[in-house]
């Protein structure tokens, strides 16, 4: 068959010039579109933009899908504060709240009422859910100004609250910092991967103890490690350090084969954590996770080193240091707790303790145990609510007596004090009420405990 | 130093489970925690000192190499940067040539 090659040819430039035009025209109307846009655009929205480096959530589909990670963060996190007693007027009185140890005067910021007092705070949290559904629209519209002053607000509001009581998990950490992130510094993308990575390693300054060199955390509880059999714990918790340490960073890796390999583990490691910590963790980890390191990820960012990443490499810095402060306190801070919330703190200890309030004649007024491995069992949390119940007087005079026993170990007197109201609590060194591992005597042994809130009785 | 053993039991309404003890693998390892230990430590803040040193110093003085080599003139440049440069060049020149031809 002949074939007219001209004529082909012709008509196959005809038909790229059209194609051209109408690619030509189609960017007119978008630039047309952004000349409108900026005309009408306050300054106030421009200056905001600039500031909060939004061009780079415009242009990124990761951060888009990353902006759903947060607000899915704040659901979690609000669902479970909204009826929260401890940042209520009610509460505070009631002593169910207890300030973290660098803001001991919490309570004179405490304003709100919860049911069924009054209706201040879960209007607030309300408000907060209309917050995130005009982020959810703003995310439809893609008005990611929009979105992201809503997760500002949503992120003040978490940060008032965090504020009132030190009950806040390792989930707000990681979520806090994921906001701070986003909603702050330059290079968004890259610290929030960065964040990510970095928090699994930072992880494995905590572990370095025989609750998980050992795997003593795990044998000490009467049902073990999930699905590991008796004796291989110490396998699996070893594993995992290693994993947190090394394997943690070829989430960065741009050997695809390497990458995917340590996607894979992480995201079969929170899937298996949720057996013990249930959905909050996971909700909170995974989607960034998956977002950040999963089908998205093409290939690694270069470590930005310029004046925008300042803030960003800053931020990475005080972690390292927040990590490290209760290691430069004397002590085990898995047993005397001091100084143990300011980093990563998640599984640090199998935990269980017992005490005592007396009055000035010795006689008991209060008393409490715990066989929860995980309810930190920390002596400043018994003073600070203590104090507030019993120190009211200043001639008061109360004992307090407190022992706990850390990964199946024997119980120590970690505290024996006449009076708790004339005792006070600094944040960043030793106590000397608070007695370490080479101070505190032996009391007794421990049986095997369990995972779970609901092992606690106070009295 | 008291006995371990000799310690009472305390029950915090647990009786029914066993008390809580060391299994032999963990025995095996207890002599040799402290090293062990120490050698999480030292593998921990040597992989943090690489990382720095890899992807942040070394780019960082990289950087400020080459901009005072900048600053200070074409002439200083080292080979390296003046081999980038000339790369860099190469390459706009074949992209001109590419758009020339379209």
């Amino acid at each position: 068959m002949a074939i007219d090659i001209s004529e082909d040819s012709d008509a196959r430039s005809e038909m790229n010039d059209a194609l051209s035009k109408m690619k030509d025209a189609g960017l007119e109307r978008k630039d047309a579109r952004f000349e409108v846009n900026d005309g009408s655009m306050s300054k106030l929205v421009k200056h905001y933009r600039r500031i909060f480096k939004i061009d780079e959530i415009v242009d990124d589909v990761v951060l888009h899908w990353y902006s759903g990670a947060l607000l899915l963060g704040f659901f979690i996190t609000f669902n479970a504060w909204i009826a929260k007693k401890s940042t209520t007027l009610a509460g505070a009185e009631a002593g169910n709240n207890v300030c973290w140890p660098i803001f001991q005067n919490c309570r004179d910021y405490i304003w709100l009422s919860g049911l069924p007092e009054g209706y201040s705070q879960t209007s607030v949290f309300m408000a907060m859910f209309g917050v995130m559904l005009g982020c959810v629209y703003g995310m439809y519209r893609k008005k990611w100004d929009l979105v992201h002053f809503g997760i500002l607000l949503l992120f003040i509001v978490k940060f008032y609250f965090s504020a009132l009581t030190n009950e806040s998990g390792n989930y707000d950490y990681y979520h806090n910092a994921f906001c701070i992130i986003y909603l702050f510094f330059g290079h968004k993308k890259f610290f929030a991967q960065l964040t990510l990575v970095f928090f699994y390693f930072l992880s494995v300054a905590t572990k370095i103890h025989p609750s998980w060199v050992l795997g003593q955390y795990f044998t000490a509880l009467k049902t073990g490690l999930p699905f590991v059999p008796y004796g291989a714990e110490i396998v699996a918790t070893n594993f995992l350090m290693v994993m947190e340490m090394v394997g943690a960073w070829f989430l960065l890796s741009k050997n695809k084969i390497l990458q995917r390999s340590a996607f894979t583990f992480f995201v079969i490691f929170h899937l298996y954590s949720g057996i013990l910590v249930e959905y909050r963790y996971p909700a909170t980890v995974l989607p960034p996770l998956l977002i950040l390191f999963g089908p998205f990820f093409k290939k690694p960012e270069i470590p930005p080193i310029d004046f925008r990443s300042i803030p960003g490499w800053s931020f990475m810095a005080g972690f390292l240091v927040l990590q490290m402060i209760p290691h430069m306190i004397p002590g085990d801070e898995k047993l005397t707790l001091e100084g143990n919330f300011y980093g990563l703190f998640m599984f640090e200890a199998n935990h269980q303790c017992y005490g005592k309030f007396t009055d000035g004649d010795g006689k008991k007024v209060s008393d409490f145990l715990s066989t929860a491995a995980n309810e930190r069992c920390d002596p400043y949390r018994h003073w600070f609510r203590a104090k507030h119940r019993f120190c009211k007087n200043p001639n008061s005079v109360y004992g307090f007596v407190m022992n706990h026993s850390i990964n199946g170990d024997p119980f120590r007197e970690i505290v024996n004090v006449p009076n708790i109201c004339t005792l006070t609590y600094r944040p960043f060194t030793h106590n000397e009420w608070i007695k370490d591992e080479t101070e505190a005597p032996m009391v007794g042994r421990p049986r095997q405990n369990g995972y779970g809130f609901y092992s606690v009785v106070r009295r | 130093m008291k006995n371990i053993n000799e310690l009472p039991i305390i029950d915090l309404h647990l009786s029914q489970n066993e008390p809580a003890k060391l299994n032999e693998t963990q025995e095996l390892v207890l002599p040799y925690l402290t090293h062990v230990e120490t050698t999480y430590w030292i593998a921990w803040w040597g992989v943090l000192a690489y990382l720095v040193v890899r992807f942040i110093l070394l780019p960082f003085f990289r950087k400020v190499t080459l901009r005072s080599a900048k600053r200070s003139g074409s002439g200083n440049l080292d080979s390296r940067t003046s081999d980038r440069v000339a790369s860099q060049s190469r390459r706009e020149s074949r992209i001109g040539e590419h758009k020339d031809r379209q």
